[in-house]
C-alpha cells in the first residue's frame, strides 16, 4: 500500500517536473514587443509605430523574422536578437520567428484606434 | 436660455431613449489640462493661467439632431459646444440650424468649474453674461479642407448678430492630426458694445465711458491631436485673435490681439 502511494507521488513529481520543463522551454523561445500595440485616431487609418522586437531561444540556430509574408531580418547561429521595426498597417500583424524546423516563436502587433467606424453612415468625422 | 437649451437637450436625450440604438452616435469626452492666455482684457488672463482646466463634452447625433464639441477647428471656442439640427446634408456639405455660445462672460465675479472667481481689476463693471446665438451654418468638406459660414442672433444677453467664416485644413502626419485654422468674424455694435463698452455708471479714474461700434476679428489657430491609447487623446492647440478698433479702443482692452494655448488630455468614452 505504502509502495503504491510512494510510486504515485513519484509519478506526480515527475509529471510536474516535465510540465515545468516544457513550460520553461516554451517560455524561453519568446518574442517581446515594445510597444505591442499601435493606436490610430480612426479605425481603418494607417497606424505608425516604431516597435522594438527582442527575441530569444533556448538553442543557437539560424532564424528569420517574418511579419505576415514579409521577411524582416535573418540571424545566423543566434540565441537572441533585436530589431527596431517601422510598423505601418491598418490591422493586426503576426510576427513569426522561423527556423529550420518551422515556427519557433510568435507574437502579434495589435492595431487599435480611438474612434471606431460609425454604425450609421456618418457625414462628419469627429477628429 | 440655458433652461431652453437644457430642455432641447432633454428632448434629444429622451428621444434617444426611444430610438433604435443604431441611430444614435455618442462619443463623450472628459478633458483635463492647462493653458496660457493673453486675453484682450488682461485681467481675464487669470481665468485660464495657472489653473487646472476641466471640461466635459460630447459629440452626439440622432437623426438630424446633433451636439458637437468641435474645438479643434476653432480653439477660441474652448468650452463651448454647438447644438443643432441638419436641415439638409450630403456626404460633403450640410446646412444646419445651430445654437452656440461665442463670447464668454466678463465681470468682476465669474463662475468657474472651481466656484466663483473674483477679478478685482474689473470691480465696478456690471456682469456681461455669456451669449447664446441661434443661427444657421453652411459647412463643406473637400478632401482635408473644411469651410464654414455661420450667421447668428443672440437671444440671451446682447441681442446682437454675428457673421463668421471659418477655414480649416487637416494634415495627417503619421498618427498625428494637425489642424490649421483661420477665420474672420463680423459683429454688430450691439454685441461689441455689450462686452467692451463702458457705461457712465461704470466709469473710474482710469476707465472712461466708451461706446463701441461694429467690429471685426481675425482668427488663426493650430491644433494637434495624438492618440495616446484607445481611450486617451493628447490635444495641443494655440490660437490668436486680432481685433478691430471697436474692440481695441475700449478702456477695458489691454492689447490689440489675444493669444491662447492649451494642453489637454482627453478621455474618450
Amino acid at each position: 500500500m505504502f509502495f503504491k502511494q510512494l510510486l504515485l507521488l513519484c509519478l506526480v513529481c515527475l509529471c510536474t517536473d516535465r510540465a515545468y520543463a516544457a513550460e520553461k522551454s516554451s517560455q524561453s523561445d519568446t518574442i517581446k514587443l515594445t510597444p505591442d500595440t499601435c493606436v490610430a485616431l480612426q479605425q481603418g487609418r494607417l497606424c505608425y509605430a516604431t516597435i522594438r522586437i527582442k527575441w530569444q531561444t533556448n538553442t543557437a540556430q539560424d532564424l528569420c523574422l517574418h511579419a505576415g509574408q514579409e521577411q524582416l531580418h535573418c540571424w545566423q547561429a543566434s540565441r537572441e536578437g533585436q530589431l527596431d521595426y517601422e510598423f505601418v498597417g491598418q490591422e493586426n500583424v503576426s510576427l513569426q520567428l522561423i527556423g529550420g524546423n518551422g515556427v519557433v516563436a510568435e507574437a502579434v502587433i495589435k492595431v487599435n484606434w480611438v474612434q471606431k467606424n460609425s454604425k450609421v453612415k456618418r457625414h462628419w468625422r469627429l477628429f | 436660455m440655458r433652461q431652453l437649451c437644457s430642455l432641447v437637450l432633454s428632448l434629444l436625450i429622451s428621444a434617444s431613449c426611444f430610438a433604435k440604438t443604431d441611430e444614435i452616435e455618442f462619443t463623450g469626452y472628459f478633458a483635463v489640462g492647462g493653458g496660457y492666455q493673453h486675453a484682450l482684457i488682461g485681467a481675464l488672463d487669470q481665468s485660464v493661467n495657472h489653473r487646472l482646466l476641466l471640461n466635459l463634452s460630447a459629440d452626439v447625433s440622432y437623426r438630424n439632431f446633433f451636439i458637437e464639441s468641435d474645438e479643434r477647428r476653432n480653439v477660441l471656442r474652448y468650452g463651448s459646444g454647438i447644438i443643432g439640427y441638419h436641415l439638409w446634408q450630403q456626404q460633403d456639405s450640410s446646412i444646419a440650424l445651430i445654437g452656440t455660445g461665442y463670447h464668454q462672460a466678463i465681470g468682476p465675479d465669474l463662475e468657474t468649474a472651481f466656484g466663483k472667481q473674483h477679478i478685482a481689476e474689473l470691480d465696478g463693471l456690471a456682469l456681461r453674461d455669456s451669449d447664446f446665438l441661434l443661427g444657421i451654418r453652411f459647412q463643406h468638406f473637400w478632401d482635408q479642407h473644411y469651410w464654414a459660414a455661420e450667421i447668428g442672433q443672440d437671444i440671451e444677453s446682447h441681442y446682437g448678430q454675428q457673421l463668421r467664416f471659418l477655414y480649416s485644413y487637416r494634415q495627417p502626419i503619421r498618427n498625428w492630426d494637425i489642424y490649421y485654422n483661420a477665420g474672420v468674424s463680423f459683429s454688430t455694435a450691439k454685441l461689441v458694445d455689450y462686452y467692451y463698452g463702458v457705461r457712465p455708471v461704470e466709469t473710474m479714474v482710469n476707465r472712461p465711458a466708451y461706446r463701441a461700434g461694429a467690429g471685426q476679428q481675425i482668427h488663426f489657430g493650430l491644433s494637434a491631436l495624438y492618440p495616446l491609447s484607445p481611450d486617451w487623446l493628447l490635444e495641443l492647440s494655440m490660437a490668436s485673435n486680432f481685433f478691430s478698433h471697436a474692440y481695441t479702443n475700449s478702456p477695458l482692452s489691454s492689447r490689440d490681439a489675444e493669444f491662447l494655448s492649451l494642453v489637454k488630455f482627453r478621455y474618450v468614452f
